[in-house]
């Protein structure tokens, strides 16, 4: 049986559902007539040897004139079967199930029987044998075999009645009424086991579509009713022996950022863009291959006959271009990407499970390289996936062994002014030296170890702010970024809580940064974890303002102090993306939030960020990370040169009033 | 060749021989026995001794064939179809016997026999037969008490079967009417004594 696993498959009464039905129908119907046949191999072989002894009983002999000899009834008997019976037989046994079979089996039957009336002198209670013949022939299922048997009965009689009409109406020939009872009979019974036959046939039919619709959801996603797992392998496996070798494709797609939209806008909205993701993807791709949903937001797509990479990252590229479009979904336009991973075989695996991890490992580079692209799996992407694996698996041994570093970047103020640090995580590895939190932060929120981390980073930067201010008696506070898996432990405000009384640190003085998809995941959650730490004195900043969905609502929604604005803002032109910035400020002004500029790395970028009532601005232009050992020293120039700001401001004061200058002078 | 030129020979040869064998079949079935010439009167040479006041039933048989059954069977009715105030016939059931052939009364004996007011007889070497015209087994004649032949023919449709007929029916209409019937009717059955007779006899 042939099934495209493309065709989307609605479990309860689609067209590819009802075609999977009416195949297993069809496989039934004619896996009743070959076991029916075979039926009829025994009972035609049965029959025959009745037959010849009912004419041995009955007339086994007649007298010629001169000598008794066989009666012809008996000879009718034996030779029925190399006639009729026997050819019927060897038909049912090498072409079990076919239409002809069934109907020379039909002939064969009704021959049985109007011989065996022959040899019982025409005896009506023979004619049972008819009926009985026909109820036989009708569990074929099949109401065509019934006519074929009715037709041949009929012709019979027909015959009989046209040159011996005695024979079939006896001495009423003249009456047509008796060759309508004659005919009645036969439509009765017809009628009847047609109609019973009807009726097992929508039995059938009703187990076919049960079948159909319990293989659709066993082999079949329901959200998108694309194929699932198990019919990806079987699929995969099924391939005929002839193209085994012949190079295939695994393409793995994964949605950028699904995740967000989903948390955003709800998981309705999310499994009908699934949904929409799955047609699109469907349409763009050929009946013969095979696409499967194998994860909340990964899709698999297994590409026959491919010419080599090159073909299959057009595929890839392709499917990427089908996704561009904006989707629509109850009113949102959402826009997606995906990143695209291909694995070939049998260059990069024989079997499907090393050809979609590695089809993944090149996803994952896809997505590190900036999404929304294809990747194809190489040695290099290997060496790289096994050294992020090794980083993984390092990750504890670092927090014990002090491989990771807390370094410290300044937050000023206009003119300048020291106000807090931002605490961020630094790993030094033993074998692949500094490794950037953008490679090892997913790592540790993939296997968990962050909350340990990031729980020591916490620690680590209420120290140092402890530190400081018992060394330089100002009030500095520090920001420590929160992962949202850190977030989502349910006594995560309490164990700041301890941290800050393990400290003796003024709650105040901490700030703890979120994104905003750390905050969307389950806002009504979200909100109390805030609330709670706000309680305790806690200033919460929301990170990366103004990237992903921003959806606006929450920020009225959630307790928090400041928002910081998204380094891509400074990366445009000022001019565009000024106007947007000055709304964003303006409104967190009318909310009650302070806004930070982060990435400032020149003088003019600080200048025009200032100029736009931003609040507080990082990057390097102030100063880049540091050691909590050089922030000492930093905070004490800090204060040396805000000191000469604020005197040589004072001068200039002075200097631009004269008369006030000269009312010193005098006095 | 392959299986589907075999198999549409093996179906060609099945469909030609099963018609063949049911040409046949019915041929044996339905081809009328031979018939002599039957006295209107019964013959003052006949040996058969006459009941007297009562029609006489004269059935000519074979002792050897089978299908003369379906006669006796036939016959049987008879006496179920007759008017009330119709008189019974006197039945004689002739079996021909060539001399000295040792022949005994067999199943079918019994059978005519057993008819009610029947007896059965011998005929030696068929003279009965040849002076009555019968020359079919099954061949049934009815004089009227005055000895005018009312009815002669078989009273079966074909061979060996049973079933209604015109020959029982036109039996039992001369029967109860003590009148003549329209025509002879045809009889099946195996030739008294020579093969030529028979009805289908080359089989």
């Amino acid at each position: 049986m042939t099934f495209s696993p493309l065709e989307t498959i609605d479990t309860s009464d689609s067209p590819t559902v009802r075609n999977r039905a009416s195949q297993y129908f069809r496989y039934s119907l004619d896996e009743l007539a070959r076991q029916v046949d075979l039926m009829f191999v025994w009972l035609l072989a049965a029959e025959w040897i009745g037959m010849i002894a009912t004419a041995a009983i009955v007339t086994p002999r007649v007298w010629n004139g001169v000598q008794y000899g066989f009666h012809p009834h008996l000879w009718a008997a034996l030779l029925a079967g190399p006639a009729f019976i026997l050819p019927a037989i060897a038909l049912a046994l090498l072409w079990p199930g076919s239409h002809l079979t069934r109907h020379v089996i039909a002939i064969a039957q009704i021959l049985v029987s109007v011989l065996l009336i022959d040899a019982t002198g025409g005896r009506i209670e023979t004619h049972f044998h008819v009926f009985g013949s026909l109820a036989f022939l009708a569990f074929y299922r099949d109401w065509r075999v019934l006519i074929t048997a009715s037709a041949l009965t009929a012709l019979d009689h027909y015959f009989r009645g046209v040159w011996w009409p005695q024979s079939v109406y006896g001495v009423t020939t003249a009456s047509p009424w008796r060759w309508v009872e004659h005919a009645w009979w036969v439509v009765f019974e017809d009628f009847f086991l047609i109609l019973a036959t009807r009726r097992s046939i929508r039995e059938m039919w009703a187990v076919a579509l049960s079948k159909a619709q319990l293989y659709a959801g066993a082999y079949h996603d329901v959200l998108t009713g694309l194929a699932n797992r198990r019919l990806l392998q079987e699929s995969f496996e099924s391939r005929p022996q002839s193209d085994r070798e012949s190079s295939r494709a695994v393409i793995f797609i994964d949605l950028d950022r699904f995740k967000q939209a989903n948390d955003t806008l709800g998981h309705k909205v999310g499994d009908k863009l699934l949904g929409l993701v799955a047609q699109r993807l469907s349409g763009a791709t050929a009946n013969t291959n095979t696409l499967a949903r194998v994860g909340g937001d990964e899709f698999v797509l297994l590409l026959d006959a491919v010419s080599g990479p090159a073909e299959a990252l057009e595929s890839g590229s392709s499917l990427l271009n089908v996704l561009a479009a904006p989707f629509t979904v109850e009113g949102h336009e959402l826009l997606l990407s995906a990143s695209v991973g291909i694995s070939l075989y049998p260059e990069h695996g024989r079997d499907l499970e090393t050809l979609q991890e590695r089809a993944d490992q090149a996803m994952y580079s896809a997505k590190s390289q900036g999404r929304n692209r294809c990747v194809v799996f190489s040695s290099e992407l290997a060496k790289h996936e096994n050294m992020l694996k090794e980083i993984s698996r390092d990750l504890y041994k670092a927090l014990i062994n002090g491989e990771l570093r807390v370094h410290f970047q300044p937050l000023v103020e206009q003119d300048a002014r020291l106000i807090g640090f931002e605490a961020l995580l630094r790993w030094t590895h033993p074998r692949y030296g500094s490794i950037p939190p953008s490679d090892f932060i997913p790592l540790a929120e993939r296997s968990g170890a962050i909350i340990a981390i990031g729980e020591w980073v916490l620690k680590e930067a209420c120290l140092s702010c402890c530190l400081w201010q018992m060394n330089t008696q100002s009030p500095l506070s520090v920001a420590v970024n929160v992962s949202a898996v850190q977030f989502d432990e349910p006594d995560f405000p309490d164990r700041v809580k301890g941290i800050l009384a393990e400290c003796g640190m003024d709650p105040s003085l901490l700030t703890l940064e979120l994104t905003e998809g750390v905050l969307v995941r389950d806002m009504e959650r979200a909100r109390k974890q805030l609330s709670g730490l706000r309680a305790m004195g806690v200033r919460i900043a929301l990170d990366d303002f103004g990237t992903g969905y921003s959806s606006l609502s929450y920020l009225t929604m959630m307790p928090a102090d400041s928002i910081k604005l998204d380094r891509s803002f400074l990366s445009r032109e000022f001019a565009e993306s000024a106007p947007v910035i000055e709304s964003i400020i303006e409104m967190a002004h009318r909310l009650g939030l302070r806004v930070v500029g982060e990435g400032v790395e020149t003088r003019t970028e600080s200048d025009r960020l200032f100029s736009l009532s931003c609040d507080e601005l990082q990057g390097f232009y102030f100063s880049r990370p540091m050691p909590a050992d050089a922030v000492r020293e930093f905070v004490h120039l800090s204060q040396v040169a805000s000191s000469r700001r604020h005197a040589a401001r004072q001068l200039e004061e002075t200097l631009s009033a004269p008369e006030n200058a000269l009312a010193d002078l005098t006095r | 060749m392959n299986r589907r030129t075999i198999t549409l020979i093996i179906l060609a040869f099945s469909a030609f021989s099963t018609l063949l064998g049911m040409r046949a079949l019915v041929a044996f079935d339905h081809t009328v026995g031979a018939t002599g010439s039957t006295p209107e009167q019964w013959p003052a040479s006949s040996a058969i001794k006459r009941a007297g006041g009562r029609p006489e039933l004269l059935v000519f048989v074979h002792p050897f064939c089978s299908c003369t059954d379906a006669t006796m069977a036939e016959l049987a009715q008879l006496s179920a179809r007759r008017n009330a105030g119709a008189p019974a016939p006197a039945i004689t059931v002739l079996f021909f016997r060539p001399r000295h052939s040792g022949w005994a009364p067999n199943s079918l004996w019994k059978k005519a026999a057993s008819l009610p007011g029947a007896q059965a007889v011998w005929d030696d070497d068929g003279r009965e037969a040849k002076r009555f015209g019968a020359r079919t087994s099954g061949y049934t004649l009815l004089y009227s008490s005055t000895g005018a032949l009312l009815f002669g023919g078989g009273v079966t449709a074909s061979r060996g079967h049973q079933g209604d007929n015109y020959g029982l029916d036109e039996l039992s209409a001369s029967l109860n009417s003590g009148r003549p019937g329209s025509a002879p009717t045809r009889v099946f059955g195996c030739a008294l004594g020579n093969q030529d007779d028979a009805a289908g006899g080359n089989l």
